[in-house]
């Protein structure tokens, strides 16, 4: 008994080793993030030290909150007119039959597939020839279209688990499609808004290739807010490492709270 | 179904239903790719526009065995940071998910904080590992193994694909976790009970239980993963640039390089097509399962 319970919990040590190696460099970053930079470059790191707030004010004056404001305006609208477009398609593939469903939902799952070097030629030419790089009319454009097949496919998925019978029950009772939408799939449809919403602003948060190609400063994105504050700052660790923090956190965060989101988003609702 | 009331609503006809969706995703993901398949048939090089825009039939994709990196080289690239990326995270995410499934005091934190990596935009993924951890000057890998065997190793120069490799496992191996820990959980506890009152042993029923019953979890993992890990482009773009020389440099990476260093529209958009072509080797696979897996309960009607 004494054995086994000795290897458990040296199994369990074990475990938090494992994750604490795998957070490491997060570790290392957010405390840097509180470090001077002098502090910042000693090695060994400085496991314990004073902490500022100097770099993280530093960084907050740097062109922290245009990044923001960019990236919330444009992930935000992107996901609601995403969510917004997807939900009426979403309804109509889970309750009607057409002709080409199948069809429909393989094409949908390919363009949710296209890898974005294979479109972000024509519409760099394309924007910059109508004075819409830069913009953030663009970005929140592309990003719809970005998260607007996976949207589809969840929502789809969560329509699907709509019990036929409360359906046929409410079509019986004689409602229209739209009292149908409006009164049974729409409240039922809040956790596959959630999942799709979470998973588009995840990925438009993070997007990191149309952002580079497509921005420069007025429609500037975090991804690239860190871009430009690496090349200014060079070497200062501890400044890069608030930008970074900066920038993270909130997904991170996001994503903590959403294990389960996350998977059914990711593999859209094929894996519950 | 019988929807009898849409047909009196034409603002609600099924069809009107998908045409908003179905226009968007035509006019701002089909019309642009077929745009690229029309300009790589075409010369346009956007620093010398006396050259003029004509066609050239497949110059511009003979012209790419001869480019800097030539397209073998950054096709090779691309699939072997692809295919050792999804093989190692799959394999550690597996091992990862098996090892947490079992209850211990801070499982939820520890299962939590493990899927940090994921979240982290790549490009602060890329320079985390870059400067704190590789960096010549700064990094604590060359200082570590300068103290230990006064070595300076330099991953970045020395090994640069598995440095990336690396990074990209680190950053994967909790999407694979994720997924197959959905599959733990989803396998049904009384399975196991039963096997393990029938006297099976724990690698028994690891081998004829649970990986049976994860081989679907295991294929979603590796195709999901090809075709979100074969365009990958903000870890290289942060950590090596593609370099030294182009030993890190996979198609996304050759794209951007012609289009904004070179400025050759045609050269960018042949190059394109190469990776999509990729892309839709490894997708004809994914859209297979998961496209089956998601029409399995088509209405019934």
């Amino acid at each position: 008994m004494r054995i086994i319970k000795f290897r458990r919990s040296l199994n369990t040590t074990a475990i938090y080793i494992y994750a604490l190696l795998v957070i490491a460099p997060v570790i290392l970053t957010v405390q840097n993030a509180f470090k001077t930079n002098v502090d910042s470059l000693s090695l060994p790191p400085k496991i314990i030290f004073k902490p500022t707030l100097v770099t993280i004010k530093g960084t907050l004056h740097s062109g922290y909150f245009a990044g923001l404001t960019n990236s919330l305006i444009i992930v935000l609208t992107s996901t609601m007119l995403a969510v917004a477009l997807a939900i009426p398609a979403a309804f109509g593939l889970a309750f009607f039959k057409y002709k080409r469903s199948r069809q429909t939902i393989f094409w949908i799952l390919s363009t949710a597939f296209m890898p974005s070097v294979g479109v972000v030629i024509p519409i760099y030419l394309v924007l910059n020839q109508i004075g819409l790089l830069d913009s953030r009319i663009s970005m929140i454009l592309l990003y719809t279209s970005m998260s607007l097949p996976l949207s589809v496919l969840i929502l789809r998925s969560f329509y699907m688990d709509i019990p036929r019978e409360v359906i046929e029950a409410a079509t019986v009772d004689g409602a229209s499609t739209r009292q149908l939408f409006s009164y049974v799939v729409g409240p039922l449809s809040i956790p596959g808004i959630t999942t799709a919403a979470i998973l588009a602003i995840i990925f438009a948060w993070n997007e990191f290739l149309f952002a580079l190609m497509l921005t420069s400063s007025n429609a500037q994105t975090l991804p690239i807010f860190i871009v430009s504050a690496v090349t200014s700052m060079s070497t200062n660790l501890s400044s890069f490492s608030a930008a970074a923090l900066l920038a993270a956190f909130p997904i991170v965060i996001l994503g903590w709270i959403s294990q389960k989101a996350l998977v059914e988003g990711l593999t859209m609702g094929a894996v519950k | 179904m019988g929807m009898q009331t849409s047909k009196k609503n034409p603002a609600m006809r099924p069809r009107g239903l998908l045409f908003p969706a179905l226009g968007f995703l035509v006019s701002i993901t089909q019309v642009p790719f077929l745009v690229t398949i029309y300009l790589s048939i075409h010369h346009w090089n956007l620093l010398k526009p006396q050259e003029g825009r004509g066609y050239v039939g497949l110059q511009n994709f003979r012209d790419l065995t001869t480019i800097q990196p030539n397209v073998f080289l950054s096709v090779g690239n691309t699939l072997k940071l692809t295919i050792a990326t999804v093989l190692l995270s799959t394999l550690m995410g597996f091992l990862v998910a098996i090892w947490l499934n079992h209850s211990f005091p801070g499982r939820a934190f520890v299962r939590t904080v493990v899927i940090t990596p994921m979240l982290i935009m790549p490009v602060i993924v890329g320079e985390i590992w870059g400067r704190l951890f590789l960096d010549p000057g700064s990094g604590v890998i060359p200082w570590v193994t300068n103290s230990l065997f006064g070595y300076r190793l330099l991953p970045m120069s020395q090994f640069p694909m598995a440095t990336v490799i690396f990074i990209s496992v680190w950053e994967w191996t909790p999407f694979a976790y994720l997924i197959l820990t959905s599959g733990l959980n989803a396998l049904d506890s009384a399975t196991i009970e039963a096997a393990r009152v029938d006297g099976a042993r724990a690698r028994q029923v690891l081998r004829y239980i649970t990986i049976p019953h994860l081989t679907s979890y295991l294929n979603i993992t590796v195709l999901l993963g090809t075709v979100l890990i074969l365009p990958t482009f903000g870890v290289i773009y942060a950590t090596t640039a593609g370099g030294p020389g182009y030993a890190t440099t996979n198609l996304s990476l050759a794209v951007y390089q012609q289009l904004f260093l070179k400025y050759s529209v045609g050269g960018a958009s042949a190059l394109a097509l190469v990776n999509v072509v990729l892309v839709i080797f490894a997708m004809t696979g994914l859209v297979k399962l998961l496209g089956n897996l998601l029409v399995r309960n088509e209405v019934m009607s």
